[in-house]
Order: structure tokens, then sequence, then C-alpha cells
């Protein structure tokens, strides 16, 4: 492995070694690409790859998309680019890492100390992965990544400009036009036949001792052998697959990789202009011919689009490159926080001022979030909760909008005090959740049903967004008591219509979710941990109604218990992702236990003392 | 315009096209046969033209060619075969057309010869023989068949007989074909 790898950052080593930022890869970001299931452009490609090998979508000061289009065209000066991140300081010993401030690693100083663990490596992969240690997983993974961008460094390898010496007799199947030209695995794959019958020809001649072969037999011997080596080594790369399908039938729709295109006999006319213009592209590069450059690339995106039969493909990939540079999550997240900030500034100064602006910078958050996720649906071509992230982000939309609806109603800014903190605060968890790679990702799971998607996905999503916003009410009214300020029947009553639409929600979803289990897996209820989660809710809040209408439970231990919905939701709609069982294909996390017992703790210490506090105001007022 | 966009063709949705698929015209190239007589894809237009790429090292393609003949022979009205050959020596090829006594007289059967892979790589891409592209009579390339195949199946027969046939006929003969080339299948 290791000396393929020297062989092909050899052959490859025509190249310069600057990552050229003088390059306009705004066209080339655009290209189509297929990537887990979906046609999504290069730059969406390249920042999800470089967030799983450095957990950040920029290399250095540079967009992803400028290190992806090195490590395709010039793989031999990408590898010197510290890109690997191991955080885990036994993973770094094991493998003999110097220390360093930040645990950024080169590839090529990887490869020695990854290829001399190999042994570990097998035995770890022959073991359940339950009975990992996270110093084992960790180690694992490095690996795994390392051999990701090996996919990544020989994905066009057949169409780069080789630093290879034809031998005489072979120059002249070339003619002048490729003569003063680096020639690519591409334009060299014809000679293989001719080569091979040759070499045999030498072989049956001379015998295998190449000591005794003059040097045009040696040269062709050599040649024959770089040749099969890229071959063999790059045939099964099927990582980038940037040619649509040519052939189209039932069993034919996925897009293929260069490689994949020759090995598998799916090349077409189309194919090999488009071919051609990959392997000009990566001659531009390598030239250094920055305005060649971007034509070929559009040149490509054009042939690309043509070549496919989705007619949306280029609107979505315009789209989507957009959502990539905008980052319209983030931009909602910031306005969450300003709203915040302005609405603390209003109950400051009592400037009524600051409660408008903060009213408006709410309602242009929600915008901006609602947009993004409308363009996550379209771009999915589903509806918009399927994994644990986009819950997120679509119940912090919810807790928003809320703020904003409740605000027109009450006009004293507490609700949209209630309503930023809970988006911004749910906005951040969000940035958190966003996990490696791609966070437009699709469904494989029985939840990928649109139909149970669209309801009780969103039923239950909508449940958790209303009992989010009840249980952030219930703790500003606390808060109120707790400061002595007044709280009015017309609080009091949007609280208890808050959590009777939370109520509302999480049962209908409930009871959808039955209803579906029972068509997927032949029963409504099994206690599995996220129907057992739902139920709690449900339960819980339902245990507050009727202790308040029989009133066995007074008004401030109502508001304690409505606050401490908070923690029955996370543990609902987070903590049983913890258990690692259970049907739902929602997402199992490690290493969230700690955080969750502690926001936990935190809630219980602060309704506690919000109870105590408005207690003993209480009990000083009678 | 750029060189690429100007050389792509405009793709065409033939009637036998699925929804789902994209069909391009095959590009028009000229091939000379045995005979020294020039011919152009383009000739034989309203036919079935299959484009059959092989050469005489490649073990696959020698047993398939015989069975391709037959198959021209089998439907001389309708489908014309160029097969092209990649051999670098014209001598092999002859000698192993001799050998199998391929016929040189029909006239929907064409041997032409490609020793610099100008058609077969250049311009089909086509790396790994035999390989057969499936033209129909509009001039669509409609299948591509890759390895070997058996020219004397009923499957590819009506693989290919089935693109001749209009639309409705194609519908209205799939039940009673089934039922005689399957009689189990309910």
């Amino acid at each position: 492995m290791k000396y393929i790898l020297t062989l092909f950052l050899f052959l490859c080593a025509l190249s310069s070694s600057v990552l050229a930022s003088s390059f306009d890869v705004s066209t080339f970001a655009k290209i189509p690409v297929q990537h887990e299931g979906r046609i999504k452009p290069f730059d969406s490609f390249a920042r999800a790859h470089l967030k799983i090998f450095s957990g950040k979508e920029t290399f250095e000061s540079d967009p992803a998309i400028l290190w992806l289009a090195e490590s395709l065209f010039d793989p031999a000066a990408a590898v010197t680019r510290a890109i690997f991140r191991i955080d885990n300081p036994a993973v770094r010993h094991e493998l003999g890492l110097q220390e360093r401030l930040r645990p950024l690693y080169r590839f090529d100083e990887l490869t020695l100390p990854l290829g001399k663990t190999l042994d570990k490596l097998e035995r770890l992969n022959n073991r359940d992965s339950k009975d990992l240690t996270q110093n084992e997983k960790d180690f694992l993974e490095i690996h795994e990544n390392a051999l990701l961008y090996t996919q990544i460094l020989r994905g066009f390898s057949l169409l780069l400009p080789l630093n290879i010496q034809l031998p005489s007799s072979l120059k002249k199947e070339f003619g002048a036009a490729k003569n003063n030209q680096p020639l690519s695995y591409l334009d060299l794959q014809r000679l293989e036949p001719e080569i091979d019958r040759k070499i045999k020809t030498i072989i049956a001649q001379k015998g295998l001792d190449p000591t005794i072969y003059n040097d045009q037999d040696r040269a062709l011997a050599t040649l024959g052998w770089q040749l099969r080596t890229l071959r063999e080594a790059s045939s099964r790369n099927e990582l980038v697959r940037v040619m649509p399908p040519q052939w189209q039938n039932e069993n034919n729709k996925e897009w293929l990789s260069p490689w994949a295109l020759l090995r598998d006999g799916q090349g077409s006319p189309q194919t090999a202009q488009l071919m051609q213009s990959w392997e000009k592209l990566a001659l531009t590069w390598h030239n250094k011919d920055t305005s060649a450059f971007k034509e070929t690339s559009q040149n490509i995106l054009n042939a690309t689009l043509k070549l496919q039969t989705d007619s949306s493909l280029h609107t979505r990939l315009n789209l989507e490159f957009y959502k990539n540079l905008l980052n319209p999550v983030s931009l909602s997240l910031v306005g969450y926080i300003f709203a915040f900030i302005l609405c603390l500034l209003f109950f400051t100064t009592d400037k009524f001022l600051f409660v408008k602006l903060s009213y408006l910078t709410l309602i242009s958050s929600s915008i901006v979030h609602g947009l993004a996720i409308a363009l996550r649906c379209y771009l999915l071509e589903r509806p918009p909760v399927g994994t644990l992230y986009e819950s997120i982000i679509f119940v912090a939309l919810c807790v928003a909008l809320l703020g904003v609806f409740y605000h027109r109603r009450h006009k004293d800014g507490l609700a949209l005090l209630a309503g930023s903190l809970g988006a911004g605060s749910l906005s951040l968890l969000a940035l958190a959740f966003e996990g490696r790679g791609d966070d437009l990702t699709l469904l494989t799971a029985v939840l990928n049903t649109r139909f149970w998607l669209a309801t009780h996905v969103i039923c239950i999503t909508l449940g958790y967004g209303w009992s989010v916003m009840t249980a952030l009410w219930a703790h500003v009214l606390l808060f109120l008591r707790a400061v002595k300020r007044p709280v009015d029947d017309l609080h009091f009553e949007t609280l208890h219509r808050l959590a009777l639409v939370a109520l509302l929600f999480t049962s209908v979803g409930t009871i959808l979710g039955g209803i579906w289990a029972d068509q997927s897996w032949g029963r409504f209820w099994g206690w599995d941990p996220k129907e057992n989660g739902a139920l709690l809710i449900v339960l819980w809040i339902v245990w507050l109604m009727h202790g308040k209408i029989s009133r066995h439970v007074q008004d401030l231990s109502l508001l304690a218990g409505y606050a401490g919905l908070t923690i029955i939701v996370a543990a609902a709609w987070i903590g049983v992702n913890l258990l690692g069982v259970g049907l739902h294909s929602y997402g199992f996390i490690d290493g969230l236990f700690w955080g969750l017992a502690a926001f936990t703790l935190l809630q219980i210490l602060i309704i506690l003392l919000l109870w105590y506090k408005a207690h003993q105001c209480a009990k000083t007022s009678s | 315009m750029s060189d690429f966009t100007r050389t792509i063709p405009q793709e065409v949705v033939t009637e036998k096209s699925p929804q789902s698929a994209r069909f391009f015209p095959v590009p028009s190239f000229d091939y000379v046969t045995e005979n020294q007589d020039r011919f152009n894809v383009d000739d034989f237009r309203g036919k079935i033209v299959l484009i059959h790429f092989w050469a005489t090292w490649c073990a696959p393609c020698v047993t398939e060619l015989p069975r391709l003949i037959r198959f021209a022979k089998d439907h001389q009205d309708y489908v014309h075969v160029i097969a092209v050959s990649s051999d670098r020596d014209a001598q092999a090829k002859i000698r192993f057309l001799k050998k199998i006594d391929a016929p040189r007289h029909l006239e929907n059967l064409h041997f032409a010869h490609d020793p610099q892979g100008a058609i077969t790589r250049d311009l089909f891409q086509t790396t790994y023989l035999p390989e057969t592209i499936v033209v129909d009579q509009n001039g669509s390339m409609v299948d591509k068949i890759v390895g070997d195949a058996d020219w004397q199946s009923p499957d590819v027969a009506r693989r290919i007989t089935g693109l001749f046939m209009p639309q409705d006929k194609i519908k209205n003969d799939k039940p009673a074909q089934s039922d005689q080339t399957d009689p189990q299948d309910p």
C-alpha cells in the first residue's frame, strides 16, 4: 500500500506545491457529484470531507473547494497539508506523532505510522464495535479517514498528467499532438495491450531477469508495471462520482467515478468528451492557467447537466452553493442572539425602542431560518425533519415563531425573551449536532417514508417545540414571581394554551407513531425508548393539568412543573439516544451523557432556586 | 462556444425512450471495410445498427463473433452490424475471419479496422472488449451490451428486434410473447 502510494505520488509529482488561491473555483464548486445517495455541488462534497478530516469547513483561510481541487489535481502537493485532526493523545502517542499546539497532521507524515499499525487495525476490525474503547474507536477513525482521503487523492488519477517517460518505440503512437505534453493514464491506456504483448515477447526471449534487458526493454517493462499498478490501485475507486450514467435502466441510475466508468465499460461518446474536459481541467491546474480553469469548469458543468435527466438540478446546485456560502441557520442564530440582547436592554433601560428592534430582529431571523428549512426540504425532496439535527433546528424555528406570536398578544417583551432565548440556545445546540460531514443527509431506515415523516415526525417535533416554549414561559413567569413582578391571568392563560397545544401535538404524534409502528413492525406499542419518551411528555403535562383542575397543584408548583418540562423533553428527545437500543433510526450518540446530566442538574437548581425565591416572596406578601 | 459544447451532439428523446432515460444520437463516423469501401454509420438510418467492438486477442470476442455473424444473417432485413476490430495487425484479423469462415457477401455485416482506436476508444470510450452499442432506426444510441452476449438467445433477439417494431405493436405483442416464451410464468 505504502509503495503504491509512493509510486502514485511520484507519478503525479509534475505539479506545483502551492495551494493556488488565485484560482476562481466558484464554477468548479457547482459541478455536480453524487455522494451519499444524492447529487450535490462539489462545494458540499469538499466541505463535508474537510470537516470529517479537520473538523472545519475551511483549510487555514482557503475554502474547502480549493483544498479539494488541489487534492484531486495535485495530490503530491495536497499530501503536505496538515488537515488530519487527531484530538486523542493516546492515538497520537500510539502513532508516534509529534505533539503540537493544534493537533493537525499531514497525510504524508501519517502514512508510515498508519502502515505500521495495520495488524492492530485488522484485529480491531474483527471485533464487535460495542466492545471497543474510545481510544480504539479513535484509532479506527484515523485509519478510516486516511483511507477515505486516499480515495480522493486517487479519484482523478487516470486524468492527471503523469511523470512518465515513454520508450521511443511508443512515442510515435501519439504523433506530434501529444509529443510535448505530459500524458495521462487515459492517454496511455490504449497502449496497454500492445505493451503487454511486447513485454510477453521480451520475457519469452530473455526471461524474467530485468538485469539482462537492454534500456528499451527495461523502459517498456517499467512502463507496463507503472500502468498496471496505477490501474490496480485505483480501479475500485468509486468516491468521486462525477459522470452521469449514459446507459440507463432500472438497475443503473448511479453516477460513476471516472475509474468506475472505465472499469464497468459504461463509456459513451458523451462521456469520452466529458472525460477529455476533466483531463483538460487537470492540465489547466497543473499549468496554473486560471482563466482556462474557470472556462473549462463551466464547460464541464454545462456538459454534465446536459448528460443527466433532472431538469431542476442546475437550480438545486446553485441554491445549495449559496446556502453553503451564506449558512442561513448560523445567520439566524446571530439574529436570535441580537434579539435576546435587545430584549435584555429593554428590561434594563425600559426603552420601548429595544423591544421593537428585538421584535423585528426575531421576525427577520425566523424568516431566514424558515427559508433555510424550506430550502433543505427542496434540496432533499422530503419533509423537514428526518435527523436529530433537523429536529433541533425545526424546534428552534417553532420556538422563535411562538415568541413572535405571543409578543403580539402580550407586547411586554417577555415572549420575545423566551422565544429568542429558546431559539438561540437550540440553534447553538444544533451546531454541536451538525456532526461529521454533510448535514444534508438522506435517510435510509424505516423513517424514510414521506407520509410518516410529514405526519408523525412533524407532529411529535411540533409537540417538542410547544413543550419547550411552555417550559420557557413557565421559567419566565417563575422568575417574575421570584423578583416580585406582577404575573397576570393573561400570562397564565398563555401558559395553559401552550401546554394544551403541546399535549395535543405530542398525543396525536404518539398515536400516529403507534399506527406507523403497527404497519412497519407489526405492533402498536413495544416500549421502545422513543415511544416511552413521547408518552412521558404526555403523562407529565396531563399530570400537571389534572393537578391544577383538582387544585392539588398550586400556581407556583404548576409553574415549576411546567418549567421542568425542559428536562422531560431533553430526556425524551435526546436522552433516549444515549441508551443505544430501540428501533428508531434517530442516531445514537456517544459522549452526550455528561452534557445532558449537567443540563438536568442546572435546570433542577434553577427551578428550585426560582421556586424557593418566589415561595419566599409569596409568604412575605401574604 | 467552447470545443466541448460544439462537438457534443444534441440529445434526442426517442419514441422508445423510457421517461427517465435520455438518448443521444450516434456520432457520425466513417469506416473502411475489407474491400476498401468507405461507409458512414448514418448510411444505415432506418435500420438497427449494432456497433460491435472486438479484437482477435480478446478471448470472449472470438467466441462471441460467430454468434453475432449468425444473428446478422438471421436479421438481414432490419439489422446492420459494424464489427470494429481494434487489432493493430490487420492480417491477424483477416486470418481469424478466414478461420471462422466469416461471410464476406452479407450486405448487413461490415468488418471495419480501427488499429489506432480512433473509433473504439477515442469516440466511443470503449475500454474493455467486447462491447456492442445498439443504435435504433432513428440513429439514437439506445443500449449498450458490455461483455459477450448470447446472440442466439430469444431475450437478446427480442431486445434488438423490439426496437424496430412500432410502440403499439410492442405493447400488443408483449403478453403474447411472454406466454409463448414462458408458459409457466403466471
